[in-house]
């Protein structure tokens, strides 16, 4: 009986985190540890343009449509569509491009552990070391 | 409660509308009317609500919303022309201008969506928000993320110059992104419109139910306020109306007025009362009729005692005045008597010696003389004195005023007592003629009725102006005896004959005053159980006529 509620408790645990938790990512360099809702939405609304170690905040986002994104941007309050409006404005009126859309999660990986000052978001899962997590998101 | 007790067999009877009272009567019918008002205005209030919401749903959800698609709808595809117009932008400066003017169409759409996405979330929690409208604007922002994507590529494109490969991008998948989500749009603009359209007709379907039900009600309510008003009339004013009429009936005079109302509310107890009232005055009044009759039927009386009364102190005055007299008659006939007999003795004695003289005196004619007049002297003293004797017993009959003499009188005695008393006032003016039949004594107060027999000789004498002449005249007729006293005086006015034996009248001028002589001379025959009677003409003279019975 208890073996039978442990690997129920088990199985329940990681099946909630596989489907209902993105990490916020960064390079190792940045200099927060941890990051809230409005800091984030700042980033990659580009309100906020630099790390206060002078690094800039290099946003990026994932290409492919599925729960990681949709996760993500409901996390921040905004659809996909309404934050690339943004972006979209800030491209016309010259204060910036876009940032990158990384085709795959693992991709997402590389790149923000080889950018200083890169932020970007995955599932929970395929987070390494060579990132810091500042944030999970739909941690329950 | 009060409904049950009211629908109880028992207490149908008592509960009947018309026998509540007033106040309650009043306060059924305009509560009816009230709560009826108070109704209708709940319903239309309600109906009003669910009109206005309808309205709000059309203003405040459906075309708001459809505006804010249309305006999305229109931003992007100006977005669009912009975009393929960009790219055939040559001068920087006109590019910076272009991008401008895109960035604040992006703005506007935005500011769209912002709209949009507000009215959509005060739509859903309302329950006015439909999952095709959902699904709809979910595919057209993934559509429009995705064409945004693309706007990413293609502006660099134009910026590197890299035209025809910008146009072919945009002209390729973007072609068709943008196609299928100006479709989204367009299409939520139909469902608006038609969510909108159902809005209003459902709308104008609660106007027309409600006008028609308010209608209705309102004439309904006319209706039934001149029902209840007629009822009103009815229950209160008519019977009010006839309880007017009636009060002024009954104050003009009129006490046989009744009221016929049986309800038992405060106006048929005032009805009842009124009714009770008038019965009440009806008696009052027919009492009063009859005190009045007895105190007139008194007050008659009254006059008669006082009349008896009057009478009874004259006869009474008289009565001491006679008595007075009578005593005075008897002193004075007393001390005459003495000095009569004086008279008569003396004159007696002149007499004989007058003889004894004469005798003696045969010789001496001087003497002769002397002595026949002195014997003609001593009988004028004789005759006087006699006449004097009898006067004074006529006065003595007459002053015989004793009431307990009563007794056998022969009346032709006590008429010569009176004709002697009356003498003087003859003189030789008036005659007096004697009819005397046999009449038998009659038993009787001899004072009173020589008192009635003075009077009518008094009277006789009075009417007669210069000379005349006086009939007495007695018989006996019936067991009766009558008298007659005629005269041939001026007499008496036909008129005047039913009064003339009235307590006070008077013919005129009168030597003693006994103006109610006749009145006690019928009196006084009425007491002997005899008549009195007179007949007169006017200047041939009167008779008076006095029936007496012998027993």
């Amino acid at each position: 009986m208890k073996i039978v509620i442990v690997t129920l408790l088990f199985l329940f645990s990681w099946a909630e985190a596989s489907f209902s938790q993105v990490a916020v990512i960064a390079h190792k360099s940045v200099p927060v540890d941890t990051i809230n809702k409005s800091e984030l939405l700042d980033f990659y609304t580009a309100d906020i343009k630099k790390w206060i170690n002078g690094d800039r905040v290099i946003v990026n986002d994932l290409k492919p449509k599925g729960e990681v994104k949709k996760i993500f941007y409901k996390f921040l309050g905004k659809t996909p569509s309404r934050m690339k409006s943004i972006w979209l404005k800030s491209m016309l009126s010259g204060e910036g491009d876009p940032p990158e859309a990384m085709k795959s999660e693992e991709e997402m990986l590389q790149k923000i552990a080889a950018t200083p000052g890169a932020i970007g978001f995955l599932s929970h899962t395929k987070v390494n070391n060579n990132v810091k997590t500042l944030i999970v998101i739909g941690k329950k | 409660m009060f409904f049950v007790r009211c629908f109880s067999n028992q207490r149908v009877q008592k509960m009947k509308f018309k026998n509540l009272n007033l106040r309650t009567k009043q306060i059924i019918g305009f509560g009816i009317i009230l709560a009826i008002m108070a109704g209708d205005h709940m319903f239309s209030i309600r109906n009003m609500a669910a009109l206005k919401s309808e309205l709000d749903e059309v203003s405040k959800s459906w075309l708001p919303r459809a505006v804010a698609i249309s305006d999305i709808n229109i931003n992007t595809a100006k977005l669009r022309s912009n975009q393929l117009q960009h790219v055939f932008d040559t001068s920087d400066e006109v590019k910076l201008k272009q991008r401008i003017t895109m960035a604040e169409l992006i703005t506007q759409i935005e500011t769209n969506r912002d709209t949009y996405e507000q009215l959509k979330k005060e739509s859903e929690e309302k329950g006015l928000y439909s999952e095709e409208e959902g699904n709809l604007y979910a595919d057209f922002d993934e559509k429009w993320e995705d064409y945004q994507d693309f706007s990413f590529e293609f502006f660099p494109l134009i910026w590197e110059r890299r035209n025809r490969e910008a146009v072919e991008l945009l002209n390729g998948s973007a072609k068709e992104l943008y196609n299928e989500f100006s479709n989204d749009l367009v299409r939520l603009v139909a469902v608006n419109q038609r969510d909108s359209f159902e809005a209003a007709a459902r709308a104008e379907i609660t106007f027309n139910s409600t006008y028609t039900i308010m209608t209705i009600v309102f004439g309904g309510t006319i209706l039934l306020s001149i029902f209840i008003a007629l009822g009103l009339v009815r229950f209160i004013t008519v019977p009010v109306r006839q309880l007017e009429q009636a009060a002024g009936e009954v104050a003009k005079g009129d006490l046989e007025v009744q009221l016929h109302i049986n309800s038992k509310d405060e106006i048929g107890r005032l009805a009842r009362s009124f009714n009770q009232m008038t019965i009440s005055l009806r008696n009052a009044k027919q009492k009063m009729q009859r005190q009045a009759q007895t105190l007139r039927a008194q007050n008659k009386q009254l006059e008669k005692a006082m009349r008896e009364l009057r009478e009874t102190q004259e006869q009474l005055l008289m009565k001491e005045k006679m008595a007075s007299l009578g005593d005075l008659v008897a002193g004075v006939a007393h001390e005459i008597n003495n000095p009569i007999g004086a008279v008569n003795a003396s004159a007696d004695v002149v007499r004989r010696c007058a003889d004894k003289i004469e005798s003696e005196a045969r010789k001496n004619q001087q003497l002769q003389k002397t002595t026949k007049i002195l014997k003609e002297s001593a009988g004028v003293i004789l005759t006087a004195g006699n006449r004097i004797a009898a006067i004074v017993k006529s006065l003595k009959n007459f002053a015989r005023l004793d009431e307990s003499e009563y007794q056998k009188t022969d009346i032709h005695e006590g008429i010569e007592s009176s004709l002697i008393l009356m003498e003087n006032e003859f003189q030789n003016r008036i005659s007096v003629v004697r009819d005397y039949h046999d009449i038998p004594e009659i038993v009787c107060y001899p004072g009173q009725l020589n008192q009635v027999f003075l009077s009518l000789l008094k009277n006789a004498t009075n009417a007669i102006e210069g000379s005349g002449r006086i009939s007495i005249k007695t018989t006996t007729e019936n067991g009766h005896v009558r008298v007659e006293i005629s005269d041939t005086g001026k007499g008496i006015p036909r008129r005047k004959l039913g009064k003339i034996f009235d307590f006070g009248f008077s013919t005129g001028d009168s030597r003693v005053k006994m103006s109610s002589g006749l009145s006690t001379a019928y009196n006084i025959v009425q007491k002997h159980h005899g008549e009195i009677k007179v007949d007169s003409e006017v200047g041939k003279g009167t008779t008076f006529s006095i029936v007496l019975p012998i027993k």
